[in-house]
């Protein structure tokens, strides 16, 4: 096997899939390197159960919900006991959380609302690339791109060469024969399948073998995103979050969604050690619940949600919120958890910092110059 | 544009076969009538799979949990048994096996295309024990009756099954002021209070007809789940949630409802009982002119590219509204529609389809005692009669298992990753083990069904020239872009 600039520089941690002449242009060491992981919630994540309020009017609303173990992070607020790593870091500074925020979507379709918190547009369908794709694209970031999954997600879209990891058992034709479909492309202008060759045909070594299970998924992350010249944005996509019955309560089936997101960020710290301090992991969501439960002691799609957030480039711990309360006509259409902090200016100062890219260009050629306010003062350490 | 066509609208020429004189009559005529699927014994119905899921649900959740909760090991080995004795890995091999006996050995191979289609549009996500029992035999019984029939029967259908009932948890949704509504709420010993659940009303809206284009708001969703109250399955003690479905009374919100503007009252409707509004309401849902944009977008979308344009649709929408919503004509004016614009336009093939064209161009055979079939004998399917599933699980397709209600994506973007391709390529160098052992795959071969199934092959046939090694081949046509896309 040919000795690549990879591994040259990283011995044996990261070497490539085949033998390859191609020194990759990017990717020059930055130091230190800063990693963003994003954790996509669908199915619309109830906020309410994850991060709960000290209220009382709360049990008139959803009784069959309630928790009764709840782990307290200050006067108002508590995590759901699923989520233990997310509260082990809060004494370290190393956890936070927006609460009653969620990108500007009302209309409570899974499938519009999904769209739109990858693409960041009001308008559903109207996009074809990621907000998260078109930062790094702002930022520079070219090959910085992981996804941890079989398909690439619309947000990570808008920049060339982004790669993902989900193993199989089977195994790769030669080289010389995916270097044979690629000539076919010979004399086309661009063609997107042409660019995946090109990225496969350039894979990294640490993106072999494991299984497909989040636990193995989140520990293989942990040693790709440690990588100095390897990806610096991943994204893992969660599922079973439409919890319309038995959504439970400290158990159940919301319950273990929550138990997998605490899975990641603690395969995450535990793995990336040192590096969890140049970390940022936040979650994503399409919408939140409705606050009374529904006839099958579930509940229906919502519009206010949370966003959990963990790493070292959280500035402290905090629920960073407007807190728009319960009362009947607080609520959104008399039925869902307000939005009061459009999450989209979340994710664009979380982009500004860990980029180090200037947030007013993020708003620009991310967010088309829309109403998005800068908070990186607030949670993030610049 | 002939044989490219052909594989825009069906999987292809096989070794044995010719290519019919007139593709586009060929095509149009194979929708008159619903072809029988080939497959050599019983097929199972969906009323034995819903039996088989309540004893399996109903088994283990109630019988062995209870019976076994102090003993782990004993548990497992009854829950392997019952498992065995229901089917619970065995029936989706089998309807994955039919299906694709079924397109491959067709004579009407753009209607199982089509089937196909209608499948994906009326998704049973993965949801509990759905795929394992009975999503393939709901495709068979629900949806492909009603593809000669039209499309309002096709969706009443689909929306009153069993399966999309559970799918879509229609049987939580209670109408408050109904009967039982009143009692299970003001029983101080029911400590589970019931109402609505908006879950299908929504997704038949946004899903199934009319889609969010029209506009249609929250208070639309929650009178559309009034209406739809009370259609859920009988419960009894042995079926539990498996029981047939029946519309009940006691369970309903009575109207009147407005949806989309219109009021639908009771007393106007002479000849309909209550439960059979939702009949009504479909009718409307069914012909409104939103839908018939969504489903003939759709349409496009699968045959001929991404982003079908107005012109395309149009040709749809016009023999919609000329024959009545009319399947038959409707199948048939996507056909035209894909002949016309094939030349132009070329639409990625998600990976079922693209294994099926492989399968049919190259006379691969990975069905177990292909084409008769086999049949259940209450045991775990064999490592052959399974490969299909591992196949399609590989792939990144496993049919049954969409994720969420509006299935598979049928975009480009959706299905380009580096893994997915992965796959793709690692699968093809397996092609050689599901191979026809009858058939020399040489140079000569490979030039003979590529002249059969491209308009223009020899961009084609210079390539392959270049694949000098057996496996080699495989990899090499299966991974070229107008196999990749057609």
């Amino acid at each position: 096997m040919n000795c690549t600039r990879r591994s040259f520089l990283k011995g044996s941690l990261a070497t490539i899939f085949f033998s390859n002449f191609n020194i990759p242009l990017h990717g020059s060491i930055q130091s230190p390197k800063k990693n963003i992981v994003i954790i996509s919630l669908r199915g619309g994540m109830d906020g309410l159960a994850a991060v709960p309020i000290s209220d009382p009017l709360i049990n008139k609303y959803r009784s069959e919900l309630i928790l009764n173990e709840k782990l307290k992070i200050d006067s108002d607020f508590s995590l759901h006991p699923k989520l233990k790593t997310l509260h082990s870091l809060w004494s370290k500074n190393l956890a936070s959380v927006v609460h009653a925020t969620n990108i500007p979507y009302t209309n409570r379709s899974h499938f519009d609302g999904q769209n739109i918190m990858q693409t960041g547009s009001l308008k559903a369908y109207t996009q074809k690339t990621g907000w998260l794709g078109r930062g790094m694209k702002s930022a520079g970031l070219y090959e910085s791109g992981l996804a941890l999954s079989l398909p690439m997600p619309l947000l990570l879209r808008g920049i060339e060469k982004n790669n993902n990891y989900y193993p199989t058992w089977m195994s790769l034709p030669k080289r010389e024969i995916i270097e044979i479909i690629t000539r076919a492309y010979d004399g086309v202008d661009r063609d997107k399948l042409q660019e995946i060759y090109n990225v496969i045909l350039n894979r990294p070594l640490t993106m072999q073998g494991g299984d497909e299970s989040l636990d193995s998924l989140s520990k293989r992350t942990a040693s790709i995103l440690k990588d100095p010249l390897g990806p610096k944005v991943a994204v893992f996509d969660l599922e079973g979050f439409d919890t319309h019955t038995a959504q439970g309560n400290e158990s159940g089936e919301h319950a273990e969604n929550l138990q997998d997101i605490d899975l990641i960020i603690k395969n995450l710290f535990e793995g990336l050690g040192s590096d969890f301090n140049n970390t940022l992991i936040m979650t994503l969501t399409e919408f939140g619940r409705t606050v009374e439960q529904n006839g099958g002691n579930g509940t229906e799609h919502g519009y206010g949600s949370a966003i959990l957030m963990a790493g070292g480039i959280l500035k402290k711990s905090q629920v960073y919120t407007d807190w728009p309360g319960l009362n009947k006509s607080n609520l959104f259409e008399g039925r869902d958890l307000l939005s009061t902090i459009d999450a989209r200016s979340v994710y664009a100062s979380a982009m500004s910092s860990v980029f180090n890219t200037d947030f007013e260009k993020i708003k620009r050629d991310v967010f088309w110059n829309e109403d998005v306010t800068n908070l990186s003062s607030q949670l993030f350490k610049s | 544009m002939y044989r490219d066509y052909i594989r825009k609208v069906s999987f292809g020429i096989g070794i044995e076969e010719d290519m019919p004189n007139d593709p586009l009559d060929w095509a149009k005529n194979q929708f008159d009538q619903n072809p029988n699927l080939i497959w050599g014994y019983d097929l199972p119905s969906l009323e034995d799979q819903r039996k088989r899921y309540g004893e399996w649900v109903y088994g283990d959740r109630k019988v062995l949990r209870q019976k076994f909760k102090k003993d782990r090991l004993k548990y497992e080995n009854a829950k392997d048994q019952l498992r065995k004795k229901t089917g619970e890995k065995f029936y989706e091999s089998l309807e994955l096996s039919i299906r694709h006996t079924s397109a491959l050995a067709s004579k009407s191979p753009a209607f199982e295309r089509m089937w196909h289609f209608w499948g994906n549009f009326f998704a049973i996500s993965e949801k509990d024990f759905l795929a394992s029992f009975s999503t393939g035999v709901y495709q068979r019984e629900v949806i492909r009756p009603n593809m000669v029939k039209t499309f309002e029967d096709l969706v009443y259908d689909v929306t009153t099954s069993w399966c999309m009932l559970h799918h879509l948890d229609n049987s939580e949704n209670i109408g408050p002021s109904s009967k039982r509504g009143i009692s299970i709420n003001n029983d101080p010993n029911e400590k589970s209070k019931v109402g609505l659940n908006e879950n299908h009303a929504r997704e038949l809206l946004e899903l199934h007809t009319v889609s969010p284009e029209a506009n249609y708001s929250q208070e639309d969703v929650i009178e559309m789940a009034k209406a739809m109250t009370g259609w859920r399955y009988l419960w009894n003690e042995k079926d539990l949630e498996a029981g047939p479905i029946k519309f009940q009374d006691e369970y309903h919100e009575n109207g009147p409802y407005k949806i989309l503007n219109k009021i639908y009252d009771i007393k106007d409707f002479n000849t309909v009982s209550q439960g059979k509004e939702l009949k009504v309401i479909i009718k409307d849902l069914a012909n409104h002119p939103s839908t018939k944009k969504h489903i003939s977008r759709k349409l496009c979308q699968h045959f001929i590219c991404d982003d079908p344009n107005e012109e395309m649709i149009n040709v749809i929408i016009d023999s919609w509204n000329k024959n009545d919503g009319s399947l038959i004509e409707i199948h048939k004016a996507t056909m035209e529609v894909a002949f016309k614009y094939g030349n132009d336009f070329k639409k990625f093939s998600m990976p079922e389809l693209w294994l099926l064209q492989n399968a049919k161009m190259l006379d691969l055979n990975y069905l177990y005692s292909y084409p008769k079939g086999f049949e259940f004998k209450g045991a775990s399917p064999n490592r052959r009669q399974k490969l299909l599933k591992d196949i399609l699980y590989e792939l990144g397709h496993p049919i049954f298992r969409a994720k969420q209600p509006n299935g598979y994506i049928d975009l480009e973007d959706e299905w380009l990753s580096p893994e997915l391709i992965i796959r793709r390529l690692a699968s093809a160098r397996k092609f050689t083990d599901i191979a026809n052992p009858n058939l020399n795959y040489d140079n000569d071969f490979f030039e003979k069904v590529i002249i059969s199934n491209f308009d223009k092959p020899e961009k084609f046939l210079k390539l392959m020239d270049s694949a000098k090694f057996y496996s080699d081949r495989f990899v090499v046509f299966a991974n070229y872009p107008e196999m990749m896309r057609a």
